[in-house]
């Protein structure tokens, strides 16, 4: 019994479709690597292979998508076409680590700034950006208790 | 059989409701509140930093209505240690403003084996219903109650993806957790109706297995289709089902204390205030 491995291992299937999809297609050894009993690694691969699996995906990239519409919405605006992209990158390096909108969007600043390190227009709205977080977070201007996450962001 | 009239309505707060709050005083008997938008929470120490706008936003809110919490942070469902830490900060809050109880969710938000470390899930993830599961919360939740002054509850989730070959119902579950630790249960009827939706459980049979004694709140919400999924978005107005089930609850559950309405802030204007009125009265009238 290894209930935190079986939720970690759940955590990275609902943080990467690609992971879900690779799983699908019978790629279950690092399921099976892991601590997880056999009747874990066997609910684990049933769950990956639930079609409702594809809600949870959702719901994750919909409430951290959200803390980034809300904070930094001139970074997501200026990506355009390379939002999607960036976006999965992003969240398949930096997983979660607590449910704080100041925290994903810090962390978001920081990623776009090595990953876009050659485009000055990006890095001016980063720069912009992360004026506005320390104003609004750091110097606890007000409004910072919208910038949490609601049930509603991690039910 | 509970005295429907004696029930309490409230809502779960959020700014967007901050005046309804405290000028509907006929339609709001106490005010729900998620003490993790109290504070900023960092990786780095100091680990909490207090929000003093919001703290006085929520003083005005707790100055006119009794207050309970509803947290979203102790991830009492992980496998990995009590968070005492963040225990303490929720007693610290329940102390400020006198909280009837503090509820948390029965699910897992924390996990500790990530392959880049510790990190938040970014959803809520379902637990097994199995009795080794059981064994490994219990004495969590015995040292939640023990360290309490108030009753601590815990909450049915929307679960989406089910597990396969769980030993017991999520009903059956949660009595046994009660009678173990005497924890409370906050059944929410919409995540009730959601896993009905999308899993196929049938809500009666759930109602008629859970113990409703233990049942000290109840929520209720509105949701919307996600794809093929339907979802606890906390969109708008209740669907009928969960007045239906509302019902059935609200004159079995003897110790049945508070009814909350819950909404997205984001939905709020939507509803419309009128619209959030239209839920509360109904709460008002149900029996």
């Amino acid at each position: 019994m290894s209930l935190d491995g079986f939720h970690s291992a759940l955590a990275r299937l609902v943080g990467d479709p690609d992971l879900v999809r690779s799983v699908r297609r019978g790629d279950i050894d690092w399921i099976r690597r892991g601590e997880l009993t056999e009747r874990e690694a066997e609910r684990v691969i049933a769950m990956a292979n639930d079609p409702r699996m594809e809600v949870l995906c959702s719901l994750y990239r919909s409430n951290r998508l959200t803390a980034l519409v809300r904070t930094v919405p001139s970074v997501i605006i200026a990506l355009d076409d390379r939002l999607s992209d960036t976006l999965t990158e992003f969240w398949r390096e930096r997983p979660r680590t607590d449910m704080q909108f100041r925290t994903e969007a810090a962390d978001f600043c920081a990623f776009i700034r090595g990953r876009y390190s050659g485009d000055p227009e990006i890095q001016h709205l980063v720069d912009c950006a992360e004026t506005a977080l320390r104003v609004r977070y750091d110097d606890i201007a007000g409004g910072g208790a919208l910038g949490n996450a609601s049930p509603d962001d991690t039910a | 059989m509970a005295d429907v009239s004696s029930i309490d309505v409230g809502v779960l707060y959020n700014g967007e409701l901050a005046d309804v709050i405290t000028t509907d005083c006929d339609l709001i008997d106490a005010v729900s509140l998620i003490p993790e938008t109290l504070w900023h929470e960092s990786t780095e120490r100091p680990r909490y930093r207090p929000i003093p706008d919001a703290f006085q936003a929520f003083d005005e809110v707790a100055a006119a209505k009794p207050v309970v919490l509803h947290g979203v942070g102790l991830s009492i469902g992980s496998g990995v240690p009590l968070d005492w830490e963040h225990l303490e900060r929720v007693i610290a809050t329940i102390d400020r403003y006198g909280a009837r109880w503090y509820s948390e969710h029965l699910a897992a938000f924390r996990v500790s084996q990530h392959a880049s470390g510790p990190s938040h899930a970014g959803v809520g993830l379902p637990i097994p219903f199995d009795v080794a599961t059981l064994r490994l919360l219990v004495p969590k939740l015995e040292a939640v109650v023990a360290e309490l002054d108030v009753p601590f509850l815990l909450e049915n989730s929307a679960i989406y993806v089910d597990i396969p070959g769980q030993e017991m119902t999520e009903a059956a579950f949660l009595n046994r957790i009660s009678e173990e630790t005497g924890a409370g249960v906050l059944l929410d009827l919409h995540n009730l109706m959601v896993n009905e939706v999308n899993l196929g459980w049938d809500a009666e049979a759930y109602l008629s297995e859970l113990d409703l004694r233990s049942v000290v709140e109840v929520h209720v919400a509105g949701g919307e289709m996600l794809g093929a999924w339907y979802t606890d978005a906390h969109s708008g107005a209740c669907p009928e089902r969960v007045w239906n089930l509302l019902e059935l609850v609200a004159t079995a559950a003897s110790d049945l204390r508070l009814m909350t309405f819950e909404i997205h802030e984001s939905r709020v204007p939507v509803l419309g205030i009128s619209g959030v009125r239209e839920q509360l009265s109904r709460l008002h009238h149900a029996e």
